[in-house]
């Protein structure tokens, strides 16, 4: 069974979902029943009530304080599974309906409405007659007549049931998220330590040896050993890069970033291979502000330009050209260069792990450089592509969701 | 130079390979340096305690800690050194092949004297180590 909690968003959410404050949402459905002076003119606004209890599955109620009177809407009958007319509403009827172990707690809320003359929100179980057991979320509270005394106990209540059922689902899936989150942290953690270890002795005996052995080294168990030496290297770039990979929005701050200067942040770091390419990066227009963690913009820049500085054509420097474009929600960033092009072919695999194109002679990597893009650009809510390309070069994008501040949100009044 | 002049280093280090890289890289120092190597934190606690099998160890000048230890961990042994009022004025320098945030974090936090991650490479592994050996044999004071 789901624990029973109390909050307000059901009332929240419906009171902006018909665009009215909480209590005008209270008062105005509670006092459909004084409404019946002007009949023909209350006829539409009735109608339109009883629809929406219907469809929030929203019962009210009310007791008159001096004659202790209960008058129950039919959405208020259906909830406790009552059929209007074969029962007297009364609150004892009322308390009757909940689940033995809730009942208490109910009345000890009702009291306390009466006591502090303050609204009360509750979650409570309620069991049908038919034996079927609902959640209820319950809302009560007292209203006063011009003189304010107090006159009525007005109540709404609507069936959770299926919410509760989804967010106990929800909080299920929370936690097994959480599990799996703590898990990649042990395993990059054992990545981290336990493989590199082993590896930094194979590495350090074989440049031992070879010191021992000096000279005594013929051809071949030299080049036996460069094998030997590149493969620890290799393997640990390998680990290296997969901890990286693992890293990725595990440790990350979002908050509002300049692309502009991520950007910025990445052409300096690669600057010794942009110069020694004779290659050079322009930027066209300008770049927004977004929401993202800083570090990781700076590695997806870093890495989409290294790449298309690392892969270039060997008959003209690398010319790189960076470019923002609004399409509405999103961002788009195209990152477009003059290299050696990603056959169409493979625009997909690109962004696979440990994903390489060409034979290691030709451009070293260990092919976790787009997989890192890609799952950076993921993690913020977009999407990262090869573009089609007919000549020459390659253009990659990537969509990044535009922030939406808490204030532009529109409110209901 | 005298026989006090020469130092006693403990290496508790479950991984021989690891220890050997210790070994050389103190064996080709300038430093006179004995290496007590010890294989795991109970060992290393009864080393320093002169307890059963080493009766005769020496006072270490400084102690060279790994953090991946078979039973009780690296944090756990140095904690237990920190908490031990005769033991805790031995410098500790945590030798970590982690360079984890958290370890380092840790480390500092139960009282590490400094943290270094294990280098790559066995040149800039033996030049780790004879940094370490020239920064507290060399310039640091350390107690009599």
């Amino acid at each position: 069974m789901a624990s029973v909690v109390g909050d307000g968003t059901w009332s929240v959410a419906l009171a902006a979902a018909f665009g009215l404050s909480i209590g005008g949402a209270a008062g105005l459905l509670a006092g459909r029943w004084h409404l019946r002076a002007n009949a023909a003119a209350n006829q539409r606004l009735q109608t339109l009530l009883t629809k929406a209890e219907r469809v929030a599955q929203l019962g009210i109620g009310e007791r008159d304080l001096k004659s202790g009177q209960s008058h129950w809407s039919s959405e208020f009958h259906a909830i406790l599974g009552l059929v209007p007319g074969q029962v007297a509403p009364s609150q004892e009827l009322f308390l009757d309906t909940i689940h033995p172990v809730d009942r208490a707690a109910v009345e000890a809320s009702l009291h306390q409405v009466r006591t502090t003359m303050r609204p009360v929100e509750k979650n409570f179980r309620i069991v049908r007659p038919s034996g079927e057991i609902r959640i209820v979320h319950g809302r009560a509270e007292i209203s006063r007549d011009a003189a304010g005394v107090p006159v009525r106990l007005d109540a709404i209540i609507q069936d959770v049931t299926e919410r509760k059922r989804l967010e106990d689902e929800l909080d299920g899936l929370i936690r097994e998220l959480w599990r799996s989150n703590e898990e990649l942290e042990q395993f990059a953690y054992v990545a981290s330590h336990d493989l590199r270890q082993p590896l930094r002795v194979v590495g350090s005996y074989v440049s031992l040896m070879e010191e021992e052995l000096q000279g005594n080294l013929n051809g071949d168990a030299q080049e036996y050993m460069a094998f030997v030496r590149d493969g620890v290297r290799r393997m640990d770039r390998l680990i290296n890069d997969l901890l990286t990979y693992s890293r990725v929005g595990r440790i990350a701050t979002d908050k509002q970033v300049s692309m502009c200067r991520a950007l910025d942040a990445a052409i300096a770091d690669l600057q010794f291979e942009i110069e020694d390419s004779g290659g050079a990066v322009r930027i066209l227009g300008e770049l927004p502000s977004v929401l993202g963690d800083e570090s990781e913009l700076e590695r997806l820049f870093q890495n989409l330009i290294g790449n298309a500085v690392k892969y270039r054509s060997p008959d003209r420097p690398p010319l790189i050209e960076v470019g923002c474009k609004d399409l509405g929600e999103a961002w788009k960033v195209v990152v477009t260069d003059n290299g050696i092009g990603i056959p169409a072919e493979h625009a997909e695999r690109v962004f696979g792990i440990f994903q390489r194109l060409h034979a290691r002679n030709e451009f070293d990597g260990t092919g976790v450089g787009l997989a890192i893009a890609k799952k950076i650009v993921e993690r913020h809510g977009g999407t990262i592509w090869v573009e089609p390309s007919d000549g020459e070069g390659a253009s990659l994008s990537f969509t990044w969701p535009k922030v939406i501040e808490p204030s532009e949100v529109p409110l209901a009044i | 130079m005298g026989e006090k002049d020469t130092r006693d280093v403990l290496l508790i280090e479950d991984d021989s390979g690891d220890a050997g890289l210790v070994k050389i890289a103190i064996r080709r120092s300038h430093h006179l340096c004995r290496l007590h190597h010890v294989m795991d934190g109970q060992e290393a606690m009864a080393f320093l305690r002169r307890q059963v099998g080493h009766a005769d160890a020496p006072r270490p000048d400084l102690i060279l800690l790994d953090l991946n230890l078979p039973g009780r961990n690296g944090h756990e042994v140095l904690e237990e050194i920190k908490a031990d009022s005769l033991l805790r004025m031995i410098p500790v320098v945590i030798l970590s092949t982690s360079g984890a945030e958290r370890d380092i974090k840790t480390a500092y936090m139960l009282g590490a004297n400094s943290y270094v991650s294990k280098p790559m490479d066995v040149e800039a592994f033996t030049a780790a180590i004879h940094s370490i050996q020239d920064f507290w044999f060399g310039i640091a004071q350390l107690p009599k």
